[in-house]
């Protein structure tokens, strides 16, 4: 199911723990879905992030997720660290199981969720709002959500959500949906 | 490394006996279904079996059906008793389109019956209450004019919570209505007697009682019809096609065999194990919590929800220290929704997803569960200490 490096990062996590002086605090997840993350940084006065700690809830990939994001952005740039995606999470893992990328999604998120916070950026401002299913009203967050939460074919979100299942049956919709899954799938389907 | 294996509710290995059965069979390859010495030889063997089966459950020989597996048996009778053909409609068959069945059913049941529920029939799925009990009186209450079966487990397989049965069949003879039981978890380890009982249909499987993997069956009440699943020859009284798995089958009846022979002294040793573990994660343990009813359970079940921590967590890395669990959560199985059984006994998504199942298994002694409960406090304090939700509750 998991690969060698998903194991080792899972059974011998890096950088697990918190940071007490951090000066930027990220946090992201729910336990209701089953994943919460919180990621602790000491950012210098140059931008620099210094040191890195995570916490997390959830399953293996969600903690090997969050162990390899930290020590990707240390003695990073914020602003080369705001430039990692889920897809760079899942390469340095060497690939998570489709139904498991949502845990990349997540550690990424709860960077940048970080480095926002630090900048006083406030989350909502982020997101640009969209429908992308004009029909049923569902926007790209809502279909982001959705593929964080395990939905990884387009029926699934269909079922999630409700895009694509408007009056138009999915013809305006549909190929949108798809492209958001492939940008979260895209490194799972070139292995393949 | 010591290996412990406690997911016996998943699949069983081999019985020492049921094994050396199978060796001695291998070169049994006559089609039971032939007039020759080799044919009557393996037909010999498949019929002592069937015999040993039907004595495992009080049944007579010919009301056992041999299937591939329990979900066959499932589909068997719930498709099998609702088919629209009229040609193959039993004739004292309640003719109807409602079917009452539980929200805690295996899979095998849910999904066919879902398949039932799309094309017409109206479908009454029962709560359970916070141990996971189906109550009769709602049985009762749902049954309507159009209710054609009645299907409820006998025992749960994640949370072992054992189904008063016998009172719901009794509900659905008074009914005319049929009843079927998946028992699937409950053969081999409880006593299960279809007559006392008044069962018309009894799901069982091989590899929950040590027999090999595709080899199950299904008992069907002298007198009741049902179309079947799979069309073919006359074998099985043509309710089952296809050509006999004797091997599976001898197998099947040595594993009933030693189960009658060996269910008392069984049933008193796995329970005090079982009982050991329970109160020593409890007294070790900080913040668990045991799901499932406290007397009405199977006596080698036992699930436990570690409140801050995930599922999938605790089953890798007790793994990795040569103990074999399973979650009650579906996270590994690709979707995040945790387990349906979980969420219908009241428990929430958060703790839902911290749950673990234990079961136990003849092969299991005293130094299996001392060296679990050596391992176990030490992974679940090491995954707290790396979940934000403990850091919370610590504070």
């Amino acid at each position: 199911m998991y690969n060698d490096k998903v194991i080792d990062y899972f059974q011998n996590p890096r950088n697990m723990g918190e940071i007490p002086d951090a000066n930027a605090v990220g946090e992201v997840g729910s336990p209701v879905c089953g994943d919460v993350m919180k990621i602790w940084l000491k950012i210098d006065e140059k931008g620099i992030i210094k040191d890195a700690k995570f916490k997390t809830f959830g399953c293996a990939s969600a903690v090997a997720s969050s162990s390899i994001a930290t020590e990707m952005i240390i003695g990073r740039h914020i602003n080369q660290a705001k430039k990692i995606t889920n897809q760079d999470i899942v390469n340095a893992l060497g690939g998570l199981p489709e139904h498991k990328i949502h845990c990349s999604v997540l550690a990424a998120d709860a960077i940048h969720r970080a480095i926002d916070k630090y900048l006083g950026i406030e989350p909502e401002a982020e997101k640009e709002f969209e429908y992308v299913c004009k029909c049923n009203k569902v926007t790209r967050e809502q279909i982001e959500q959705a593929i964080a939460r395990g939905a990884w074919t387009v029926e699934m979100i269909a079922e999630a959500t409700g895009a694509t299942q408007g009056e138009c049956g999915g013809v305006r919709c549909k190929i949108l949906v798809e492209d958001i899954l492939k940008q979260y799938l895209k490194l799972k389907k070139e292995d393949k | 490394m010591r290996k412990v294996y406690l997911d016996n509710n998943a699949t069983t290995p081999l019985h020492p006996e049921v094994k050396q059965v199978i060796e001695k069979n291998l070169d049994l390859f006559g089609n039971a279904s032939s007039a020759h010495f080799f044919g009557q030889e393996a037909r010999k063997a498949v019929e002592q079996a069937r015999k040993k089966v039907a004595g495992l459950i009080n049944a007579s020989s010919e009301e056992i059906i041999f299937t591939s597996c329990g979900s066959e048996s499932n589909n068997l009778v719930i498709k099998g008793v609702t088919c629209p053909d009229i040609h193959c409609k039993p004739t004292d068959a309640p003719a109807g389109r409602h079917i009452i069945t539980s929200q805690i059913e295996h899979p095998s049941v849910i999904n066919p019956i879902k398949s039932l529920e799309r094309q017409g029939f109206k479908v009454s799925w029962l709560p359970v209450d916070k141990y996971g009990l189906v109550d009769p009186d709602l049985v009762k209450k749902a049954i309507t004019r159009q209710t054609v079966l009645i299907t409820i487990m006998t025992a749960n397989n994640e949370i072992g919570t054992i189904q008063p049965v016998a009172e719901i069949a009794k509900i659905a003879k008074e009914n005319n209505v049929y009843f079927h039981t998946d028992a699937v978890q409950a053969v081999g380890k409880l006593e299960v007697d279809v007559k006392e009982m008044g069962m018309d249909f009894l799901s069982l499987s091989g590899h929950k009682l040590y027999a090999p993997k595709g080899i199950a069956a299904v008992y069907i009440r002298k007198g009741i019809n049902v179309c079947p699943l799979l069309d073919g020859g006359h074998q099985e009284r043509g309710i089952r096609g296809g050509t006999e798995n004797t091997l599976g089958i001898i197998a099947l009846g040595k594993a009933s065999e030693v189960a009658i022979r060996d269910r008392e002294k069984n049933l008193e040793r796995l329970w005090r194990l079982r009982e050991k573990l329970r109160k020593e994660i409890l007294e070790k343990i900080p913040e668990v919590i045991i799901n499932g009813h406290p007397e009405k359970t199977l006596p080698f079940t036992l699930s436990v929800t570690f409140k801050y921590i995930e599922g999938e967590s605790i089953l890798l890395r007790l793994s990795a220290n040569g103990i074999a669990v399973s979650t009650g959560s579906a996270c590994s199985s690709g979707s995040l929704e945790p387990s349906h059984v979980l969420l219908a006994i009241g428990l929430p998504h958060e703790l839902a997803h911290g749950t673990i199942r234990f079961s136990l298994g003849i092969e299991n002694d005293e130094e299996d569960i001392d060296y679990t409960l050596k391992v176990l406090p030490k992974v679940i304090q090491e995954l707290r200490e790396m979940s934000p939700l403990w850091a919370g509750i610590k504070k």
